[in-house]
């Protein structure tokens, strides 16, 4: 099953200071050195490692097609390049104490294709052609010079820590597009659609099923089931430590609102103790800082569905 | 954070993208919107609606990998 994660702001400065983080973290062997674009310039990079790798990040604007990603992260890349052969900046990062360069490390949040690959190889082949014929000038340069593409994925385990421990101001998303289609039935155990339709009802206090408020109701529940489902699977797999942040959570609500909603005989107050339970599960949801609010509401709507379809949450009928 | 039902018509924030609300379920807290640009209506809590733009960075989950 694709999810279809939704596109969240991520800004150039956010980006860079997230990186500079994890470079920290990931070459702190390295002494890893940051370099502040203040007093002088940063000289074309954002930091560097006593092991001659030097980095720099980059962020492109949201909402670009593969063309148009592909057309930025290239020129951006050469203009970079162009500014680590320049004599301008060679004499700054001589001045920085920058060693010998061995790997140039161009650092972006994700690439769609291999055009760039193959960029940073052309890029690469003309570094060293300039250095093997003007060796003195590009000293700095080492004859082994590459050329790396880092994407968030290569930092996930620095960034998990970061986020989750907010060492960091980035905040993880998690919410994904709903749309108001039609679920795919066969991913649903039909106990479990007729669970979320008893008591949808029972919270509407209206039995009608040809309402289409009621159906799109329904319907959204259990769009939101399965896709829950899935969500915490890639938690599980994939970000262990989230998962059971929020696995622990649910399991302990999940007991109250049992008890909650067995305990209540009254069902004209159906909605008003739904509306309690929706309400107190998203305070004891925001406790988690290191999701922004799209995430805490996504997981909202998907554990509430989760109870909706097993026995978790009971409601009599009207 | 919007802590009042928006009502049918509103125009406001989802994350940084603006939205139409097309209708509301207050017993749910959930409301069905739209954005601006496109007819396809999805659903939400209402209460990850805002006025304003989400300016705050996030990073979404499908760029640190192990999702399809």
């Amino acid at each position: 099953m694709i999810l279809k994660f939704i596109d969240t702001p991520l800004d150039g400065k956010s980006w860079e200071k997230l990186m500079n983080s994890c470079y920290r973290i990931k070459f702190q062997d390295e002494h890893f050195t940051e370099i502040p674009a203040v007093h002088g310039g940063d000289a074309g990079i954002e930091g560097f490692t006593r092991k001659g790798r030097v980095y720099q990040c980059y962020c492109p604007e949201r909402g670009y097609n593969d063309d148009e990603l592909h057309d930025h992260l290239r020129d951006k890349m050469t203009k970079d390049i162009g500014k680590l052969t320049s004599p301008k900046y060679a004499d700054r990062l001589k001045g920085l104490g920058v060693p010998m360069i061995k790997e140039w490390h161009f650092v972006i949040p994700e690439y769609k294709d291999s055009r760039i690959i193959s960029h940073a190889e052309t890029k690469r082949k003309e570094v060293i052609a300039l250095k093997n014929a003007d060796p003195s000038n590009y000293d700095y340069i080492d004859e082994d010079f590459i050329i790396v593409i880092k994407q968030a994925e290569d930092f996930k385990v620095e960034i998990s820590r970061m986020i989750r421990t907010t060492l960091t101001d980035m905040q993880l998303n998690i919410a994904i597009h709903h749309t108001t289609a039609a679920p795919d039935w066969s991913q649903c155990d039909s106990e479990k659609v007729e669970n979320i339709k008893r008591k949808v009802k029972a919270v509407r206090g209206d039995g009608d099923e040809l309402d289409e408020d009621y159906k799109e109701l329904v319907n959204m529940y259990i769009n939101s089931y399965i896709n829950g489902m899935e969500i915490l699977k890639v938690l599980r797999v994939s970000y262990a430590e989230v998962y059971e942040d929020i696995y622990m959570l649910e399991q302990s609500y999940k007991k109250e609102v049992a008890f909650k909603t067995r305990m209540n005989t009254n069902s004209s107050i159906n909605a008003q103790l739904f509306n309690e339970i929706l309400d107190d599960f998203q305070k004891k949801l925001e406790q988690f800082k290191y999701l922004n609010m799209a995430s805490i509401m996504e997981l909202k709507l998907d554990l509430i569905s989760g109870w909706l379809a097993d026995c978790s949450m009971q409601f009599r009928s009207r | 954070m919007t802590a009042t039902v928006p009502r049918e018509n509103d125009q406001l924030f989802f994350i940084d993208n603006e939205v139409i609300i097309v209708k509301v379920y207050p017993t749910f807290q959930l409301a069905k919107v739209r954005y601006l640009s496109s007819m396809d209506t999805f659903m939400v809590d209402f209460h990850v609606l805002q006025p304003y733009a989400e300016e705050r960075s996030s990073l979404s989950i499908s760029l640190l990998g192990g999702v399809l």
